[in-house]
């Protein structure tokens, strides 16, 4: 007797995932995720699981797309922070308490944990191609010797210099590319600041 | 003005989509109230990456709702216009009222 694989009545796993891969750990995301569920749970009872499931993909890679594109553009969906309920003045002379500069250090430890999916890539890509430069180098240093052929051991030199260089080049793009990030935030953080709009 | 201080066209659509929500603006109606405006399908990921900008701009704020089972135990997030999402608003509606203006002619009346 063959028994039918059932699926839990929820929302698709794998856009789920996708979703949790390139969304940063931030309210953001559980924001999002919790909006796609409940639009899933409103299709669901007017379109049927199926149509559902489908909708809910479809809207997933559209929020995936748009979060990856912006997170190569350094415009990472990182929140900014909420809304709070007024408070009473404090003492403005008042010492910072210790479980103020607690919350600090742990904000920023969580900041710099979540990083952008652009600079991963960045990452990604500049370690492969110096794994492969590497290689090249190494192969030219200890290839085949003595080698039987002249021609043969300056054509692995040639590699091996060529690889350097692809290093160097990779090295020094990426330097510009995270100096020109870190120039943009600065720039869009300062034209935050003055922005002025008519009363 | 710099830049940054016009707002685009489907910025607009959000900020007044959320004035027009007031206090209930959530992506999910937000989304809704702009298909129903406009007649025209709302991409959630278009949605959520201007809702994102418009955020870094300053000109919205957002604030949490309790989870609820709804929504699978996950928060809600509300979005309120901010008083400089308000001026430029004005600012961007201000600017094309002027140049709207002796092209009746052309374009016809508003509807």
């Amino acid at each position: 007797m063959t028994r039918a694989r059932e699926r839990p009545p929820g929302p698709p796993r794998d856009a789920l995932a996708a979703l949790r891969f390139v969304l940063p750990s931030d309210p953001v995301r559980d924001a999002i995720v919790g909006d796609l569920h409940e639009e899933f749970v409103r299709d669901a009872a007017r379109l049927g699981l199926r149509g559902a499931r489908r909708r809910y993909r479809r809207r997933a890679a559209e929020i995936v797309a748009h979060a990856a594109w912006d997170s190569l553009c350094w415009r990472s969906w990182e929140s900014t922070a909420p809304e709070e309920p007024a408070r009473p003045p404090e003492d403005a002379r008042a010492l910072p308490r210790p479980g103020d500069v607690t919350r600090e250090l742990s904000g920023a430890y969580a900041r710099a944990r979540r990083g952008g999916l652009g600079l991963a890539v960045l990452a990604f890509v500049v370690i492969g191609v110096a794994a492969i430069a590497n290689t090249l180098l190494f192969t030219a240093v200890d290839g085949p010797s003595p080698s039987p052929v002249h021609e043969a051991s300056i054509l692995l030199s040639a590699l091996g210099l060529g690889g350097v260089v692809l290093l160097l080049a990779c090295a020094s793009l990426a330097a510009a590319l995270i100096c020109a990030g870190a120039r943009r935030r600065r720039t869009r953080h300062q034209d935050r600041v003055s922005i002025t709009y008519p009363q | 003005m710099g830049r940054n201080s016009f707002i685009g066209e489907f910025e607009q659509m959000v900020l007044l989509a959320i004035l027009q929500l007031d206090g209930d603006a959530y992506a999910p109606n937000i989304a809704q109230h702009l298909e129903a405006s406009i007649d025209r399908t709302v991409s959630r990921g278009a949605l959520y990456s201007c809702l994102n900008q418009l955020e870094r701009k300053g000109l919205l704020r957002w604030r949490l709702d309790e989870p609820t089972p709804q929504r699978g135990g996950h928060t809600r997030r509300f979005y309120r216009v901010t008083a400089p999402g308000v001026r430029a608003l004005r600012a961007s509606r201000d600017g094309l009222l002027t140049l709207w203006q002796g092209l009746e002619t052309i374009l016809g009346p508003a509807k």
